[in-house]
């Protein structure tokens, strides 16, 4: 019988699976037993089931960039990623530490500026910034919570350290891939859970649920929650459905809200339900077409006035995304140092900033070896992967960035981490990162074990968004 | 100078609509050379009123209308004691002292492109036919001298742009209502490096000659270092004096409209608007104060 990890050959970066020598890591070496044991036809067999069970259950994402608008499922990998509670605890530390700075620079750049005043910051970059949401100033959001839910995008380079890639804190999606993995894998393939106790990811809803509740205004005794959607057509549709079922919320489209009296209601079968809580999955920009986009119909009229009164608690508030522009992501270590009076515990990945006149040059001269990202583009979208790049492709960026430099940033290419991932004939290793997502809570952030791992399912790719190709992975935190 | 004003905003719909929510920046500004002594806001079909003062320091009011309407009415009646002196150009004032100006990073937005402040080869043109002040230029002079190019090589036409002209068009056809020309003019110093902001307000006509005396006013405000925030009517081509009510400032004319909204129903409507700015005389200026001594 041939072994699925006969031809396992770790990939020229870290690999998360074997060490340097080819032999499992400690915390893989029981799954490594276990998947010695299986045949490869048995396993392509698990795959098509697995498969077919996703697409029944409707965990699909749409690609905006696909013209026919298709439905397709997230291509699930049946080999878990696997990390050490040693691993996971500094991970935790790091992003709660990067939560609670991203917080405290929201609360100041919409408050008093101090940041700015300091210069630690440059002021250009926060009112340059699109995100930048003026209508937010000097309004408080109820108990100072800005970022409720956050993805912390992480990778690991060649020696295997953890380095943040990208703060999401405006509307991060993809927990309901973790939730739907793990529940999968459990009943496709429970022989591969052999030997491990992974801590329980299906208790996230109710841990977002008991953030949600514990930011409503103060003077609610029994909030109500509500997620707003966009709607059937948003990519992450399924993922809004199975938040409001799990959290037990009302699931609502801006039509079926509207304000009165500075309170927001919807619209219910028995009559209108004060809203206290809205975990809101619609962009600022959409959510009042009376301070924000007049041809808006997402949100409501009037949600902006009734949340600067302080009777509804919008998560996230609004204004978020200044916080995680990729042109003030290399500021958050010094925000860090500047709020918490702390030093990271997780570095970032070094960047330029093309605003900066020395820096852009240093970027001109050196685009065949840097990845360039567009500051306000996501999903993968509007990058520059230099090594793989034309000279006509070069060219066109070289000449964006000399014509609108705030909206780039550069990086050197950093070899993410790769991970045994199931390809035509066996196993290989594929690139991955880690988006742990983080709940403020008051002032304690929760980072619940449910983290995504994103892996890029094409050969030597270090794109993993799943806009571009990527797939995902169920994600095993251990508990010691 | 005591005014009472009154200003009257109606919108008709040819088909009910409902859900209307609006925002009114109609409340005079209290400061140091004016003071709102009265204010009173009254909406038909009636709503509840809020208020709030928003980051420019304008106090805003806000309502919705849920049930259906066919008409908006908002109506606004202020009194206002103005205390600034007749129009006089302050002091020169080397432009340098604006560039060190220690409050000058705290005004960003004052010196960058807006919604309807943007920045466009028209814009450079007329900017160095005027010339840019540089070291020791008189930025007080330039400031004025700005507003005077508008004044004379523009035509005042009402009609000929919408609410939302930009500074290129307004250029490029030479023509506007106050409104653009207080654009005009702001985007210059925003270019020029001169913090500069919108100011939505009125004016009394003393005689005939006055435009924009029919509608609310607008026009423009300069940051010139130790002198503060001097403001400019480029369309009378006149320093604010008291004939001037300010009522709220911003970047451009989004930030203080006077009466925006949004409802649910068909697009169309129509709207008129009604300004009537009355000088008390002395005489009902004494009959006033001793009245409200009497409350």
């Amino acid at each position: 019988m041939r072994s699925i990890l006969d031809r396992y050959a770790p990939a020229p970066a870290y690999d998360e699976f074997a060490d340097a020598l080819g032999r499992p890591r400690a915390h893989y070496a029981a799954l490594a037993a276990t998947l010695d044991g299986i045949s490869w036809a048995d396993f392509r067999h698990r795959v098509t089931t697995v498969n077919t069970v996703l697409l029944q259950r409707g965990v699909t994402f749409t690609v905006y960039a696909d013209a026919r608008g298709t439905e397709r499922i997230l291509p699930f990998d049946l080999i878990p990623r696997i990390i050490a509670a040693h691993d996971w605890d500094r991970i935790a530390r790091g992003v709660a530490q990067r939560v609670r700075a991203l917080n405290a620079f929201l609360l100041d750049v919409y408050g008093e500026g101090r940041i700015l005043r300091d210069r630690v910051v440059p002021r250009e970059l926060v009112f340059s910034s699109p995100h930048y949401e003026r209508e937010a100033i000097g309004v408080r959001p109820p108990r100072d919570v800005y970022v409720h839910v956050s993805g912390i995008d992480l990778i690991r380079d060649a020696d295997g350290a953890f380095l943040v890639l990208e703060d999401n804190a405006r509307t991060p999606s993809g927990i309901s891939y973790v939730l739907e993995n793990r529940d999968v894998l459990k009943r496709a393939f429970p022989r591969l859970f052999d030997g491990y106790d992974p801590r329980p990811v299906d208790d996230y809803p109710l841990r977002l649920r008991d953030a949600l509740l514990a930011a409503a205004p103060p003077q609610v005794t029994e909030p109500t929650i509500a997620l707003l959607t966009p709607g059937i057509h948003n990519s992450a549709y399924f993922e809004h459905t199975l938040l409001a079922r799990r959290m037990g919320v009302e699931l609502v489209e801006g039509n079926d809200l509207f304000v009165r009296d500075n309170v927001v209601y919807a619209k219910t079968t028995r009559g209108p339900q004060r809203i206290d809580v809205l975990y809101r999955r619609v962009d600022d920009d959409f959510m009042d077409p009376l301070y924000f986009r007049a041809d808006s119909t997402l949100g409501a009229a009037g949600i902006f006035n009734a949340y600067r009164a302080g009777n509804v608690t919008l998560a996230n508030a609004i204004g978020t995304g200044v916080a995680d522009d990729k042109a003030v992501y290399p500021y958050v270590p010094a925000m860090i140092r500047y709020y918490l009076g702390e030093e990271p515990a997780l570095q970032n990945v070094p960047t330029f900033d093309c605003s900066d006149d020395v820096q852009r040059a240093h970027v001109l001269a050196r685009l065949p070896e840097l990845v360039v990202k567009r500051t306000t583009a996501s999903g993968g979208y509007g990058m520059l992967m230099g090594p793989a790049s034309t000279t006509a492709e070069r060219a066109a960026f070289a000449d964006a960035i000399r014509a609108r430099p705030r909206e780039f940033i550069a990086q050197p290419v950093v070899t993410l981490s790769a991970h045994p991932t199931v390809v035509e004939d066996g196993l290989a290793p594929r690139h991955i990162d880690l988006r742990p997502f983080a709940l403020l809570v008051g002032d304690h952030v929760d980072v619940p074990p449910a983290a995504l791992t994103r892996v890029a399912l094409r050969e030597g790719s270090l794109v993993v968004n799943s806009s571009q190709g990527g797939g995902s992975k169920d994600t095993w935190v251990l508990a010691d | 100078m005591r005014y009472t004003i009154a200003h009257r905003t109606r919108y008709r719909y040819p088909v009910p609509v409902h859900e209307s929510h609006t925002i009114a920046h109609l409340q005079p500004r209290s400061d140091l050379a004016q003071y709102c002594t009265r204010f009173e806001l009254s909406v038909s079909p009636r709503a509840r009123l809020y208020a709030y003062a928003d980051r420019y320091g304008n106090d805003v009011h806000h309502f919705a209308v849920l049930p259906e309407h066919d008409t908006l009415e908002v109506v606004a009646r202020s009194q206002v004691v103005v205390v600034r002196g007749a129009a006089a150009a302050p002091a020169a004032l080397p432009r340098e002292l604006i560039d060190d100006d220690p409050a000058l990073d705290e005004l960003w937005d004052y010196v960058h492109e807006s919604r309807y402040v943007r920045f466009c080869e028209e814009l450079d043109a007329l900017l160095s036919s005027i010339g840019i002040p540089g070291r020791g230029d008189d930025a007080v002079a330039w400031f004025r001298t700005a507003a005077q190019a508008i004044h004379d090589g523009f035509v005042y036409e009402s009609g000929t742009t919408s609410v939302h002209a930009t500074v290129e068009e307004s250029i490029a056809l030479r023509r506007g209502v106050c409104q653009d020309f207080a654009h005009v003019l702001i985007a210059l110093c925003r270019r020029a490096g001169i913090p500069a902001r919108y100011v939505s307000g009125y004016i009394h006509s003393g005689s005939g000659e006055t435009l924009g005396a029919e509608a609310s006013h607008a026009w423009a405000e300069a940051y010139l270092g130790p002198r503060g925030w001097i403001g400019i009517d480029p369309t009378n081509d006149t320093w604010i004096d008291e004939q001037f009510v300010r009522v709220a400032t911003g970047r451009d004319y989004r930030d203080v409209a006077p009466v925006r909204g949004v409802y649910t129903g068909p697009s169309s409507s129509t709207m008129s608007v009604d300004v009537a700015v009355e000088a008390l005389s002395p005489a009902q200026q004494a009959h006033t104060f001793a009245e409200q001594q009497q409350q």
